[in-house]
């Protein structure tokens, strides 16, 4: 159906239909991770997802790269089926996922030479990639050797090298202590600004992604479904000050308060403005 | 005036370079202990320990240990012990790896064969011996049947324990980037398992040694355990103590070959 023209104007652009994803345990009762998702995403587009933990996000990432399938509707990538990983999309795991034993450059270099490019060029390539986090001097280290947040820059410049349209990121900085996040979400603007990919983001932080996004998709739990999608109209390139005005403010306040709830519900609170006693 | 603290000084940088990790200082350590037990062991025989069955002093079991390689009956044993060595080690090895593989990747075959490995790895095999030297004979070959089902068991254990458990989040990452079955088990699997597989090996050849000696103690005709059964029947104490020095000698020498082997294997995995 779609011709190569149409193919390359679709290039990063992402379309979720009523897709399901319904996990079935053995000899459990099955469990609906999310329940008719539909979702449009633009090319160079970025994209945050939130929701209580139990919503899905990281499911929906994963049915996004291929790592899963959905049990009904369909996802398209460029408009392709999403049948598997491709070389279209790349992911930034949580943990950072870095092989301990390979050192940093040929980490980085690791997506490209499973693609068949030789050692070479993907070595020149991943230094490349290296130089541009600001990582070149680390090159002949080994991930243990690295900081938290060196070897998740590490994680994102291997995501990168493979030069994906689409890049799929599953809580990156969840693990950072909170000044190292605030850096390390301004450096992939950056990073994000100098071409412009689409990015679909994970988080549990709605301050980061509000920072982040140009729309936040709130998803609420059990099953996970869309709750809200909310536009961030701030000018790019966005300062961390941004986070301190008052419509920035606003805007958290409000997809918190779509969420709260939930929150309180999975840790067995009180779920509603019921403050009486 | 300035002499005494600057001894002082020096001698505390040469306990701080004791203590450090360098070559020189880790190799001086093992000097230093093993002197220490070679005195300790010569005060012991020559000033508490009477009975000249039980211990005799060191300098006299080296002395003896000197005659025994002059006479030439030193390099018979160890010819033979060497040979069963080095027939049946890299046998259990290679072995235990094919079939550590096999276990790895077959589940129904893992869990037939799992209750007879297991039985068969708790078997103090070396009960055994009689029988192998009953249908093998005085030779090499009943030797060599202990000796690897001595030590094989721990490198097929190690080898499937080692191919089974990759870290999951490194295969999905793999996966990702749409890495094949056979990249997968290059550049995940197979390097993971490295410090699992020279854990087994190790294991592997402290049991082959204690299988090789006690096998020789059953019947054989030369070889280590047999000189050690030999002397112990003729209350050479001396001669005895002489060949399990070699024996411990071996076994060190074997264990700093596999440090060292793993460090050269898995350079990621300092300290």
């Amino acid at each position: 159906m779609a011709t190569a023209q149409n193919t390359e104007t679709h290039a990063g652009r992402i379309t979720v239909e009523n897709v399901d994803l319904t996990f079935t345990p053995l000899r459990r009762d099955p469990v609906v991770a999310l329940k008719d998702v539909s979702l449009d995403i633009e090319p160079g587009e970025f994209v945050c997802v939130v929701g209580a933990s139990g919503s899905g996000k990281s499911t929906l990432l994963r049915l996004l790269d291929g790592l899963l399938s959905p049990t009904a509707g369909t996802i398209t990538s460029a408009g392709k089926e999403v049948t598997g990983p491709s070389t279209d999309r790349a992911m930034v795991f949580q943990s950072d996922n870095l092989l301990p034993w390979a050192t940093v450059i040929d980490n980085v270099a690791y997506g490209l030479r499973l693609n068949g490019v030789s050692k070479k060029e993907a070595r020149e390539r991943a230094m490349a990639q290296l130089e541009k986090v600001g990582l070149k001097h680390t090159a002949r280290m080994y991930p243990r050797q690295l900081s938290g947040g060196m070897r998740q820059r590490v994680n994102i410049a291997r995501a990168l090298t493979v030069d994906p349209q689409v890049l799929l990121l599953d809580e990156p900085f969840a693990a950072l202590d909170a000044q190292t996040r605030e850096i390390m979400s301004a450096e992939l603007l950056r990073i994000w600004n100098a071409d412009r990919k689409t990015v679909v983001f994970i988080t549990h932080q709605i301050d980061e992604a509000v920072y982040l996004a140009d729309r936040v998709v709130v998803l609420s739990s059990h099953p996970g479904t869309v709750r809200e999608i909310v536009p961030i109209n701030f000018e790019r390139p966005r300062e961390l000050s941004l986070k301190r005005t008052e419509e920035f403010g606003r805007i958290v306040d409000h997809i918190w308060s779509l969420i709260e709830d939930e929150v309180r519900g999975s840790l067995g609170l009180s779920t509603n403005t019921s403050t009486d006693e | 005036m300035s002499t005494a603290t600057q001894t002082k000084a020096r001698r505390v940088g040469f306990f701080t370079w004791l203590g450090g990790a360098t070559r020189g200082a880790s190799i001086t350590r093992l000097i230093a202990s093993l002197s220490g037990l070679f005195i300790l062991w010569e005060i012991a025989a020559t000033y508490w320990v009477n009975n000249r069955l039980l211990l005799v002093p060191f300098s006299e079991v080296i002395t003896t240990l000197g005659k025994e390689i002059e006479s030439g009956d030193f390099g018979k044993h160890l010819a033979t012990t060497g040979a069963e060595l080095a027939i049946a080690f890299p046998i259990a090895v290679f072995g235990g790896i094919m079939i550590g593989a096999i276990l790895a990747g077959s589940k129904p075959v893992r869990q037939t064969l799992d209750p007879i490995l297991t039985a068969l790895y708790s078997l103090p095999v070396v009960a055994l011996a009689p029988l192998f030297t009953s249908a093998l004979g005085f030779g090499i070959p009943s030797k060599v049947a202990i000796v690897i089902l001595m030590a094989i068991f721990p490198v097929i254990t190690n080898t499937d324990a080692g191919l089974r458990s990759a870290d999951p989040a490194l295969l999905e990452t793999a996966r990702s980037f749409q890495a094949t079955k056979l990249q997968t088990l290059r550049t995940v699997t197979l390097p993971h398992s490295v410090p699992f597989l020279v854990s087994g090996v190790r294991t592997a050849f402290a049991r082959a040694l204690v299988g090789v000696i006690v096998a020789e103690f059953f019947g054989s005709i030369s070889g280590f355990g047999f000189a050690i059964a030999a002397a112990a029947q003729s209350y050479q104490t001396a001669r005895l103590l002489g060949y399990v020095l070699v024996l411990g000698a071996i076994g060190l020498l074997a264990s700093v070959a596999l440090t060292a082997l793993e460090r050269a294997l898995a350079p990621w995995k300092e300290d």
